[in-house]
């Protein structure tokens, strides 16, 4: 592969790089507001619905995504039903079940995640909110959100690296990410092994964009004393 | 002002921590609550304040009266209203670490009572600068000593104007001449209108801030009147060993 090859193929590697962060910021997205929900449901002390989401969790935590991303892809066109909802929109697209498959894969980390989090606050705190007379709608976000997002934050930046990387599997069902492009350009120069490095080191490149600008967020956080 | 317990009964798994508790107490009356460590002190506090919530007996406030015989659940007490009136400090403060001294103090006034940041703003700061801490406005708990977090902790309370204020052991991590101060403010509470109930093992500061006084030994009442009565002439065996052994 010479100079003038890689300048030919850089639009589409610049697009491939276009999609990945698309994937990732979609999927990381629609993973928090999962997880939010999830978590808020999941301290309404209400059992069938406790089980439900550790239900959840264990399917999830417990099978490959890449099985969840091809069970999402490939099953999802066989029901009627679902190729009649709204939901078709979003999974017609292999774009659309990544995101799906990512987001939903992404909220059964975070949901435990959260939950460890919510009890790690002492229970004083929650006690002085209420004994000031805060229901509990008001303690939640007028006190405990806040305190939670601190304290998420940086483990948070884990689940962020790890979906970055997990949005390569995108390319098993046609997406032409970053890796999708990678193995294009592999079977069309047969230069595997630089095709490889290349993307390796984009990888990690956005993974190191991601932690600088992650670094400066907390920084504000903490100087501006959010 | 009324605020009246009545035969409050409180079990934790299989052990009863407070049995028949009774208690009468008046405007401007500071009510010193003694006896051992796990006697169910902070308990009764607690049940005071609907964070736990007793297994039977009523609770009287004004024209309120929760019956926790016959209580549904917490919700049909409307727990946030009795707690409106009373307000807590707790023994290790609580105050909110992430959150700066201010904000501490007004987030309860803004959401709870409607007033407007403005005005709760300049409440804060005269509480404050009462409390000599204004240069703290913008600081953090943390930042405190344990008298200075103690201090923005009753100003958090005092910032939703309660009735009755109930202090859980305000003086276990203080120096003596903190407790005088800690002494010396709840005085100021009860001339300024305001009923204390306060925990306390410390005999000396029970003498020096209290009008009455019960005793509890395992979750029960034992003596119950008025503090110079209780204090100095204890009648029961079992007060006589507390007063001399503390
Ligand atoms: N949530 C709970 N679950 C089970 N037992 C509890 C709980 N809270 C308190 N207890 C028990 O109730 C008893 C009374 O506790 P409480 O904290 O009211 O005592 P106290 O008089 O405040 O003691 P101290 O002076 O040490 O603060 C103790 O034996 C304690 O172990
Ligand atoms: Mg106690």
């Amino acid at each position: 592969m010479d100079l003038n090859e890689l300048k030919y193929y850089a639009p589409l590697v610049l697009n491939g790089v276009f999609i990945t962060i698309a994937l990732m910021v979609c999927s990381l997205v629609m993973g928090l507001l999962l997880s939010s929900v999830l978590t808020a449901l999941s301290f309404l002390k209400f059992k069938p619905l406790n089980f439900i989401i550790w239900l959840y969790t264990f399917i999830i935590r417990g099978t490959p995504l890449l099985v969840q991303i091809f069970l999402i892809y490939y099953g999802s066109a066989q029901f009627e039903c679902i190729r009649n909802s709204f939901l078709w929109h979003f999974l017609k697209s292999g774009f659309g079940c990544t995101v799906i498959a990512l987001s939903l894969n992404s909220s059964g980390y975070c949901v435990v995640l959260f939950r460890g989090l919510v009890k790690s606050i002492p229970q004083g705190e929650f006690d002085a909110c209420l004994s000031l007379g805060m229901s509990k709608i008001q303690m939640i976000y007028s006190v405990i959100l806040s305190r939670l997002i601190r304290i998420a934050i940086p483990s948070y930046s884990n689940e962020v690296a790890i979906i970055l990387k997990s949005t390569s599997l995108a390319s098993t069902i046609t997406i032409m990410d970053l890796m999708g492009v990678t193995k294009f350009l592999i079977s069309a120069t047969y230069a595997t092994l630089p095709c490889l490095f290349l993307a390796g080191c984009i990888y990690l490149l956005i993974n190191f964009l991601i932690i600088k600008l992650y670094s400066l967020s907390l920084k504000k956080i903490y100087t501006l004393r959010i | 002002m009324k605020f009246e317990l009545q035969n409050i009964n409180k079990t934790f798994g299989e052990t009863q921590i407070l049995k028949n508790i009774s208690l009468q107490v008046d405007r401007r009356d500071i009510v010193a609550l003694i006896g051992k460590s796990g006697s169910g002190k902070s308990t009764l506090l607690k049940c005071i304040n609907l964070l736990e919530i007793p297994d039977s007996g009523c609770i009287i406030l004004d024209d309120t009266k929760i019956d926790f015989s016959n209580l549904q659940n917490i919700k049909s007490a409307n727990p946030t209203e009795i707690r409106k009136k009373i307000g807590m400090v707790f023994q290790q403060f609580h105050l909110w670490p992430h959150l700066t001294i201010l904000q501490n103090l007004i987030k309860a006034p803004i959401h709870v009572l409607k007033i407007t940041k403005e005005d709760a703003i300049i409440e804060a700061k005269i509480l404050l600068a009462k409390f000599g801490l204004l240069d703290k406005i913008n600081g953090y708990p943390a930042e405190l000593s344990g008298g200075g977090q103690q201090r923005i902790a009753i100003a958090r309370t005092l910032m939703m104007h309660p009735e009755i204020i109930l202090f859980d052991e305000p003086t276990s991590a203080l120096d003596p001449i903190m407790t005088q101060e800690v002494s010396k403010i709840i005085k100021n509470l009860a001339s300024d209108g305001m009923t204390v109930i306060v925990s306390t093992h410390e005999i000396h500061f029970a003498r020096d801030v209290a009008n009455r006084a019960i005793f509890i030994e395992h979750g029960e009442v034992v003596e119950n009147g008025y503090a110079h009565d209780i204090l100095f002439h204890p009648k029961t065996q079992k007060l006589q060993n507390f007063l001399t052994n503390v």
